[in-house]
């Protein structure tokens, strides 16, 4: 020891030795053990015990002595060389003891035991700031001391941030302990053996007074303490698992045992009762006073962010018909925020919110604004399928994305959807054409300024402008109820909420004026909004916003008369099909059109729907002129051809006395209407004819008129070869085939033989007993209308058939369903092979009806000759 | 197998029985709408003069308003009845099974 040192050297070298170094050295020693003395005694302080009775800071008040001697060391100019020993001495305690004490806490009892350590560091440095609060006081002298202000302190700020305050006042009132040098005023903590049951140090005393010292003093606890922690261990995860936020939050997610009522959820740790918020606040207390409570902020931040996002997830996912915002918003306050008082101002829970409190109750807001946007952004596509039942879900969307601005993230999230989940092959038309009139209506409501729309509407467009049904099924479902996209009807009604919609569709049609620069309507030049900068400046604001659905569905095509054109044409179809002269439909269809594409667009329309009904008069005057029975078996559709789309026609044989029949309408139809004549086209029409068997009659069959004329032949003469049959009703041998296949398909005619050369049909006596539905061929109604369908479709069933002989030449048998997969595999790929299993069954039955294919037991195979 | 069509529900196009298909005076066709009509046909008739000449009934009055002759022969204009054939005779014999189609020999049987 250095005083013992000093009493040798006194002894070896006296002349050395003055006096007054003498008398120096013995304060100096006396003092340097009085404090060592303490600092030992402080040690027990850390487990729970009382701070001892002779403490130096006591020793202080009651012995003046000590004073004297601390004064002596004044007066030499020894108190900075003391205070500095003692800072140095302490920061070893630091490192020796207290870090290690710390973190066996933490070894023993890692879910438990923060709250005891940080008590037991609360107390220990309340008597160690003390005591170089006392120590610099009395080498100061008092005077000095008080004079300083706090205010001057640079750090003081940065140490105690919004706590400065109260402690400037505390230093200009002057606390008890910064005049008279009483004796600890941090109450003895140790009345108790359990550290959780103890008083806690009153605010702002432990660490109430700024120095040098005590700052000094404090960073290095921090850093001391936080640099020994164990390898691979943090202050972080310990507050993480200490902390009873964290043992309710997502944890519990796996589970889902809670039963999931509401009121269990809202419990959630923000409402542990009384004694475990009170413990979770003296915590705070410790933390708050060692100044350690921005160390927490971020696990802090981390793990109420987990929890919020955990509650979101668990309360909204999936939940669209029903506004969430407000509600979680009005949570967070009540139970998170109330919370987080009790966190972070713990000396005062139900004081006015600080400002770190306010800032933190404003970044949770945002937090859980973004992260409801960002769920239902990821939503979004759901949420379209979904509207207008999802209507709650897009306004709390469009609220948060008011706040979090987050519109690109919802445009590349939407569009990466759209593109995955909608543009695919296998996709319907009509429900993209769904989803796209959804989506319009939902952005719209999302986005009022139409830009989130425009965005990612364009591939949608370009999609549906390469599909070649798109038209047909906008217009299918505008005027066909009953069909899939209901949805679209309503849009051909005029709406009160897009007003000017015919004009508008003009305006747009003609490339005419912005309606926003013509009209100087005051109103509207007020309610003027500003275009978001995303938009494209290309396209006028009126545009984007007003443009009502049907417009844009109908500007796909960049134009009207495309989308007209393809009515006309579907129109055109439906007339020339029916056989009744019935019209109303269509009539209130064209009406409807009209509406919205003006009366012009749909003249041809008309004159369409005219014709038929001149038609029925036209027939029914001349069935009337011949007076006869027979007469009335004719019936016609006597088209304006110019207003008609061009009708196909092919030509063949019609059976004689429908010639004649066809002649003598025609003749009287020149007189009727002269001077006008009719061109018949023969190959369109519906035929609709009773077929007699020897055991039954097929009553009703309709078909067209070849298929008439051919089973006119079979009636005349019960078998023909191929070549005689197409030489006789003059039609090509290879579409005379095609046609064949119905009839052979009802049983109505049977193939007897094929060869390379030429093949043999006949007409059966009897029927037999196949199934009834097939023979009234119910599924396989053949349109005349749709014959280039039928062609394509032929066309593949050709190569299907090829495919399958091919496969079981070379497999000898297959049942179905490996058939069914093989032709999945090799077809899908050109052809789009989409048979059902059902529909393959049928396909080859056909096949095993004329005689390629034999099938038995369950497998089909080639059919032998012999 | 025998078969009896309940209706045959056949498709036609008119068109006037003119050598030329178009309006000398508007040069659309004479099947289609004169300029203003609202359809074809009834509303678009076609009328003849004296000189053989025919043009939409529209468009010949509207000529008629400034000159008394034929556009394109310039003889005085002056209408003439539209060719009209006569009537089919009705009642007329058909076969002995009038609304079937003949089978077999009666097919050969003529119809008048
Ligand atoms: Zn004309
Ligand atoms: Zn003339």
């Amino acid at each position: 020891m250095a005083a013992d040192a000093a009493v040798r050297h006194q002894a070896e070298h006296p002349q050395l030795w003055d006096p007054s170094l003498v008398e120096t050295t013995s304060v100096w020693t006396a003092v340097v053990r009085t404090i060592q003395h303490d600092l030992r005694a402080a040690l027990p302080v850390l487990h729970g015990h009382a701070p001892p009775n002779d403490s130096f800071v006591r020793r202080c008040a009651a012995d003046a002595a000590l004073r004297a001697q601390l004064e002596a060391l004044r007066a030499r100019q020894l108190h900075g060389l003391l205070l500095a020993w003692t800072l140095d001495t302490l920061k070893l305690q630091l490192r020796e003891h207290v870090a290690p004490f710390f973190w066996s806490c933490y070894r023993l009892a890692p879910h438990s035991s923060l709250f005891g350590a940080m008590r037991g560091l609360h107390a220990y440095m309340g008597t160690r700031l003390q005591l170089m609060h006392v120590l610099e006081r009395c080498l100061w002298g008092e005077a000095e001391w008080t004079e300083r202000a706090w205010d001057e302190e640079p750090w003081a700020e940065v140490l105690w941030g919004e706590g400065a305050s109260r402690h400037r006042a505390a230093a200009r009132h002057g606390s008890p302990m910064a005049i008279s040098c009483e004796p600890s005023p941090v109450r003895p903590p140790s009345k108790s053996p359990d550290p959780m049951e103890r008083d806690e140090p009153a605010e702002g005393e432990a660490a109430a007074e700024g120095s040098y010292a005590s700052y000094e003093l404090l960073t290095s606890l921090q850093a001391v303490v936080l640099a020994f922690a164990p390898e691979g261990h943090s202050f972080d995860a310990w507050v993480r698992m200490s902390l009873p936020w964290t043992r309710l939050p997502a944890r519990g997610d796996g589970g889902g045992g809670e039963g999931g009522s509401e009121d269990e959820e809202e419990g959630e740790g923000m409402d542990e009762d009384l004694s475990q918020r009170e413990s979770l606040r003296r915590c705070c207390v410790h933390l708050s006073e060692l100044c350690w409570l921005p160390l927490i902020e971020p696990t802090l931040s981390s793990t109420l962010h987990a929890h919020l996002h955990a509650k979101l997830m668990r309360r909204c996912a999936n939940q669209f018909e029903e506004r969430m915002l407000q509600g979680m918003l009005s949570w967070l306050d009540a139970k998170v925020v109330t919370w987080l008082r009790v966190v972070l101002q713990p000396a005062a829970p139900e004081a006015d919110p600080s400002f770190m409190l306010q800032q933190w109750q404003a970044r949770l807001h945002f937090f859980l604004m973004q992260s409801l946007a960002e769920l239902r952004t990821a939503e979004l596509f759901d949420i379209i399928i979904d509207y207008p039942d999802s209507l709650p879900a897009l306004s709390d969307l469009k609220e948060c994305l008011q706040h979090t601005h987050q519109h690109a993230d919802v445009v590349a999230s939407l569009s990466k959807a759209i593109d995955q989940r909608l543009l695919k092959p296998g996709t319907d038309t009509s429900k993209i054409i769904q989803v796209y009139v959804s989506a319009i209506k939902a952005l719209r409501h999302l986005d009022p300024s139409g830009v989130t729309l425009e965005s990612v509407s364009e591939p949608v467009r370009t999609y549906l402008k390469a599909r070649p049904d798109t038209i047909r099924k906008i217009v299918t479902s505008l005027t066909d109820p009953d069909d899939s996209a209901a949805t679209l009807v309503e849009l051909l009604e005029p709406t009160n909420d897009t007003p000017g919609g015919i004009q508008q569709d003009a305006a747009l049609e003609e490339g005419a004026v912005d309606p926003d620069e013509v009209k100087g309507d005051e109103a509207a030049m007020f309610a003027w909004v500003a275009d978001p900068v995303q938009a494209d400046p290309m396209r006028s604001s009126f545009a984007r916003r007003s443009s009502d659905v049907l417009s844009i569905l109908v500007n796909i095509y960049g134009s009207k008369t495309l989308f007209v054109n393809e009515f006309r044409s579907m129109l055109s179809d439906k007339l020339i099909a029916s056989s009744d002269y019935e019209t109303d439909k269509e009539v209130r269809n064209v009406e409807l059109l009209k509406k919205r594409f003006g009366d012009e667009a749909l003249k041809s329309c008309e004159v369409m729907l005219r014709d038929i009904g001149e038609s029925k008069r036209v027939t029914q005057a001349i069935h009337k002129h011949f007076g006869d029975e027979e007469c009335k078996v004719l019936t016609a559709t006597i088209v304006s051809r110019l207003c008609w789309p061009t009708l196909e026609d092919e030509k063949f044989e019609l059976p004689e006395a429908m010639e004649r029949e066809m002649a003598r309408f025609e003749k009287q139809f020149m007189h009727h209407k002269a001077p006008r004549k009719l061109m018949w086209k023969r190959s369109l029409g519906t035929v609709t004819i009773d077929v007699a068997f020897e055991d039954r009659t097929v009553k009703g069959v309709t078909c067209s008129p070849l298929h008439a004329s051919i089973l006119h032949c079979f009636a005349e003469k019960s078998s023909w070869s191929l070549s005689s049959l197409a030489a006789h009703l003059k039609v090509k041998p290879d579409a005379l085939r095609k046609k064949m296949a119905m009839w052979i398909n009802r049983g109505f005619i049977h193939e007897i033989s094929r060869s390379a050369e030429d093949t043999l049909y006949e007409a059966p006596a009897c029927l037999g007993s196949g199934g009834d539905a097939r023979h009234q061929g119910v599924e396989e109604e053949e349109q005349p209308a749709e014959s280039a369908k039928d062609e394509a479709l032929s066309q593949f069933e050709a190569q299907a058939e090829s495919y399958v002989i091919g496969m079981l030449t070379n497999l000898g048998t297959l049942p179905l369903a490996r058939i069914h997969n093989m032709l999945k595999m090799f077809l899908s790929s050109e052809e789009r092979y989409d048979y059902s299993e059902a529909e393959l069954r049928r396909f080859l039955s056909r096949l095993v009806e004329d005689g390629t294919l034999e099938h038995s037991d369950g497998v089909y195979k080639i059919r032998r000759e012999g | 197998m025998k078969i009896e069509v309940k209706n045959w529900h056949a498709v036609a196009s008119w068109t006037w029985t003119t050598e030329d298909d178009v309006c000398g005076i508007c040069h659309m066709p004479l099947d289609g709408c004169a300029p203003g009509a609202p359809g074809p046909g009834d509303d678009s008739t076609v009328v003849w003069g004296r000189c053989t000449h025919y043009f939409h009934l529209m468009c010949i009055n509207t000529w008629l308003h400034n000159k008394n002759t034929c556009p394109i022969c310039r003889r005085k204009w002056e209408f003439a009845s539209a060719p009209k054939p006569a009537p089919a005779t009705p009642g007329v014999v058909r076969n002995r099974q009038p609304a079937d189609f003949p089978t077999e020999e009666a097919a050969e049987s003529p119809d008048a």
